[in-house]
């Protein structure tokens, strides 16, 4: 009986939460962005015209414009754009989700922890956080891909750890208020544990924050990885659009085709990101919005 | 939405006129309409006339306000922590008022600003003219809001609330400061609070406001003693007295009931609902403001005779 | 006010001495020789026993971090193997070229972004509001490497008004003109992308100080629109626009990095890449330990300028 209760109580607090995430209107064109993109990245077997490693190597076939056979042109190699694209959403999609979510975890757990026991662990920790929060994180990717490696699980792994200080930031923000509220304290006083404390009563509000943070951080990662690819560090087998611009540099004066799409697949990716993680900071925090 | 409805006001030179009413009553906007400095979306003056210096301020164009507003009308706000620019030194924002009304350069707008410092009674006023707001403790902050209104000699001062955001004992110094100003420059005040020993004090006149309708206004005497509305009825009684003759203590009489949804007023008179004298017409019809005695204006279906 | 000034100052020093150490638990944590990372794949192996001696590689980790952090602290980042020169050498000579591009860029964006931002402000939530809003949020959403080639290929390829890369013309020589033409694309793309992030922050700082009660007491007085705006809206608007841009150095440097290369620009980005090519590993390490040390002062001056505008904390 109770399982059913809390599932009701579940699909209600859903059902509002959608509401309110409708009321903004270039958020919900965002997550229609997101679902075509993970429609490509999931399907891309099937919607690619081409097989995106296939090499033509003849003058005919090389640097060819847009036609109706290749709608965005080939690359040097005889190799359609356009599928390259569409294969390409897979790359920065999982890259961007799997960075967010290392980020995500590591900035949970540790802003808790220094949120929650304070003192001495606190200081230490987020002594740390400020410090990592000043310098470029960039550069600091740079040197960690070229000496430990450039494989995309590695990458992936390495965006996360140069973004999470923020989350943990927020998230110790909210442990911080939420701590001092009167349920917690009431909660306390009936005798509830440390962890019934920090899982059932502060956690639960203190995980939306990270959840926003975290929307707005894949645009980020997608970046990020996008980056690294046009420099050279991505992984050489993936096939990912930093890659694709990169391959389009020493060729753009005489195929410009080569750029255009893949530059504009990750703006509109990051941008459907932002407009998300936009649309959740409002639909979760409504007394905030102002008209 | 109308926040005011129906507002007669009068004030002659050298009067002190007091608006009181509970908060939410319509007060500051009637105030703030004076100036025009209501914004204007999402507000609008939908109907009737404000005549200053028998001239209509309703039709003015944005210049000639800028001129009015500070120099020929001005007011003194009631948060002194929040209406003050905590990044500008207090005597430039004395002497900005100066210099945007009178023809004196810079050097001279701070003379006065620190003469307008003294009149209020603000101590090492030299030394401290360039001081800033936080500086200051809230009574003192309160008599810079005050200097500022005065510093071009208005003809008409609004004084929005000037005790409530203080303590008991400040509230009496700026009380007995305004007092002596009244005196000193012979102002014309209209005088905004919800407290009635302010307004007893101070004022000539007393207008009472209701969920943004005007619903008495007399001399000060006849409100207090002779209180014909019931909501000012109710209000006189509400002040806790001390009573010596009974030797003992009464118990405080509250209004029943809670000041009215401004969107969706009730019908008639706003105040029946919780009106203890109420009578049939008091929901259906909607009593105007009429002179009922000399001077004495009440709007009300049933007023109280007799006491 | 210098108090706090000094308690910036020294909160600065731990940061820098903590990214020398990230850099030297990077070196070695790493897959691989440390000693070769350091001197090269092509290093005979005298030259490696060398650097394992300077560096104390025998001797205990803590003893190790100590040289390491001695080392750099008196200036000696290392050796470039392919260029066969001091890292700290090189970086200085291309540091200004980049600075010079950032430069410009973080001028302007900031003078137009607020003007622009201000502006904003006036008419919120009309039609052009929301369109300019919407457009800033795109611009901000495209890779700067990316808008910076479709600029060549615009500009440069197509209208043949700039020159497509580098500082300066091979026969041109230095006049600033030639200079000026040169630069003007990589900058402008910077411009652009900032300028985007400012006017949004100033439209939303004014807004907010717009609503505040101090204003209110400025048109009682009697004061023009003009004078509000400036006078008193601004001056406080900009203290939160402050700290973003100063949140926003660290970020203003890794744009570098791509856009340098797209524009052979020889700038500290384009180093970077170049050592990435050649995996020039003291130079990746130095890079990051320079702009680092750079972004903390950059840091640093932000908090100064912000605590003289607030006199809030100046007189506490």
């Amino acid at each position: 009986m109770k399982k059913k209760q809390q599932l009701k109580s579940w699909l209600f607090t859903g059902y509002d939460f959608w509401n309110r995430y409708k009321k903004n209107r270039v958020a919900v064109v965002g997550l229609m962005i997101l679902i075509i993109l993970l429609i490509l990245s999931l399907f891309s077997e099937y919607i690619a015209p081409f097989n995106p490693y296939k090499m033509e190597l003849t003058t005919e076939a090389i640097l060819k414009p847009p036609s109706y056979k290749h709608p965005v042109g080939t690359d040097a190699f005889g190799r359609d754009i356009f599928s390259r694209v569409i294969w390409g959403t897979r790359i920065s999609l999982t890259a961007g989700f799997t960075a967010v979510i290392v980020s995500t975890v590591i900035g949970v757990l540790l802003g808790s922890i220094s949120g929650y026991f304070g003192g001495n662990i606190d200081s230490a920790i987020m002594r740390f956080v400020d410090m990592l929060l000043v310098i470029p994180r960039f550069f600091l990717l740079l040197v960690i891909v070229s000496m430990f490696g450039n494989s995309i699980t590695l990458i992936m792994v390495f965006i996360g750890l140069t973004i999470w200080p923020s989350t943990a930031r927020l998230v110790r923000a909210e442990f911080l208020s939420v701590k001092e509220q009167d349920y917690v304290i009431a909660a306390k006083a009936v005798g509830a544990s440390n962890m019934h404390i920090v899982f059932g009563e502060i956690l639960p509000n203190a995980i939306f924050p990270a959840i926003i943070q975290g929307s707005l951080q894949v645009g980020l990662a997608i970046m990020m990885e996008a980056s690294l690819s046009f420099l050279g560090l991505g992984d050489p087998r993936a096939i990912s659009w930093g890659r694709l611009l990169s391959d389009a540099l020493p060729f753009f004066y005489r195929a410009w085709w080569m750029a255009v799409l893949p530059g504009v697949m990750i703006g509109i990716t990051v941008l459907a990101f932002n407009l998300i993680g936009d649309g959740l900071n409002d639909a979760l925090n409504p007394h905030l919005k102002e008209r | 939405m109308r926040a005011v409805d129906g507002v007669n006001l009068e004030i002659n030179k050298g009067e002190t006129l007091g608006l009181i009413g509970e908060s939410g009553s319509g007060k500051t906007v009637t105030a703030l309409s004076i100036m025009r400095l209501v914004p204007t979306p999402p507000g609008k003056i939908v109907e009737g006339s404000i005549i200053f210096h028998g001239e209509e301020i309703l039709t003015k164009s944005k210049k000639e306000m800028e001129i009015i507003r500070g120099a020929g009308i001005a007011i003194s706000f009631q948060d002194p922590m929040t209406f003050l620019n905590p990044v500008l030194k207090i005597g430039d924002q004395i002497a900005e008022a100066i210099k945007l009304h009178q023809d004196v350069d810079k050097k001279e707008a701070l003379d006065i600003a620190v003469e307008c410092m003294k009149l209020v009674q603000i101590p090492s006023a030299r030394e401290r003219v360039n001081d800033y707001p936080h500086q200051f403790s809230g009574g003192m902050r309160q008599r810079i809001l005050i200097a500022i209104a005065l510093s071009c000699g208005p003809d008409l001062l609004i004084v929005d609330e000037p005790t409530t955001a203080l303590d008991i004992i400040t509230q009496g110094e700026i009380i007995q400061l305004l007092s002596d100003l009244k005196e000193k420059m012979d102002l014309s005040m209209l005088l905004i609070t919800h407290d009635l020993g302010t307004v007893c004090e101070l004022a000539d006149k007393i207008a009472v406001m209701y969920a943004g309708n005007i619903v008495e206004y007399a001399d000060v005497f006849s409100i207090f003693k002779r209180p014909k509305h019931p909501y000012t009825k109710a209000l006189i009684e509400s002040i806790p007295k001390l009573s010596t003759v009974s030797g003992g203590m009464e118990r405080l009489t509250a209004i029943e009931g809670s000041v009215p949804d401004m969107i969706n007023p009730p019908h008639g008179c706003r105040f029946h609902p919780r009106c203890p004298y109420k009578i049939l017409t008091c929901s259906t019809s909607t009593p105007k403001l009429v002179e009922i005695k000399n001077g004495h204006f009440v709007a009300c279906s049933y007023p109280i005779y007799g006491n | 006010m210098r108090k706090k000034i000094i308690n910036n100052l020294l909160q600065a020093v731990p940061v820098i001495f903590g990214v020398i150490i990230i850099n030297f638990f990077l070196i070695h944590l790493a897959p691989g020789d440390p000693a070769v990372m350091l001197a090269g794949e092509e290093a005979p192996a005298e030259y490696l026993d060398l650097i394992r001696d300077k560096m104390g590689f025998n001797k205990p980790m803590h003893i190790q971090l100590f040289i390491y952090l001695k080392q750099v602290l008196s200036g000696d980042l290392g050796y470039s193997y392919y260029s066969n020169r001091p890292v700290l050498e090189i970086i200085i000579e291309r540091l200004p070229n980049t600075l010079l591009l950032l430069g410009t860029a973080f001028v302007f964006s900031i003078l137009i972004g607020i003007f622009l931002g201000i502006i904003a402000s006036k008419k919120p939530y009309s039609l052009t509001d929301n369109i300019t809003s919407f457009l800033s949020l795109i611009l901000y959403s495209l890779p700067t490497f990316w808008l910076g080639m479709i600029f060549i290929l615009i500009f440069s390829v197509h209208l043949k008004i700039f020159p497509t890369s580098g500082i300066m013309s091979v026969k041109g020589g230095s006049s600033i003109f030639d200079r000026l033409l040169h630069m003007f694309l990589p900058s402008s793309v910077i411009t652009i992308y900032w300028l985007a992030l400012y006017t949004r922050i100033t439209r939303g700082s004014m807004l907010e100080t717009l609503k505040k009660d101090y204003i209110l007491t400025a048109w009682a007085k009697g004061c023009s629109e003009r004078i509000v705006l400036f006078k008193h809206a601004l001056r406080n608007a900009l203290l939160p626009i402050i700290t973003v841009i100063g949140l926003r150095f660290r970020v203003l440097f890794t744009g570098s990095v791509t856009l340098e290369t797209v524009f052979a620009w020889p700038g500290i980005g384009r180093l970077m890449y170049d050592a990435i090519i050649d995996m020039d590993y003291p130079i990746l390490m130095g890079g990051f330990i320079i702009v680092s040390i750079i972004v903390v002062l950059a840091n640093l001056v932000t908090d100064i300028i912000y605590t003289i505008l607030d006199p809030r904390i100046r007189f506490k």
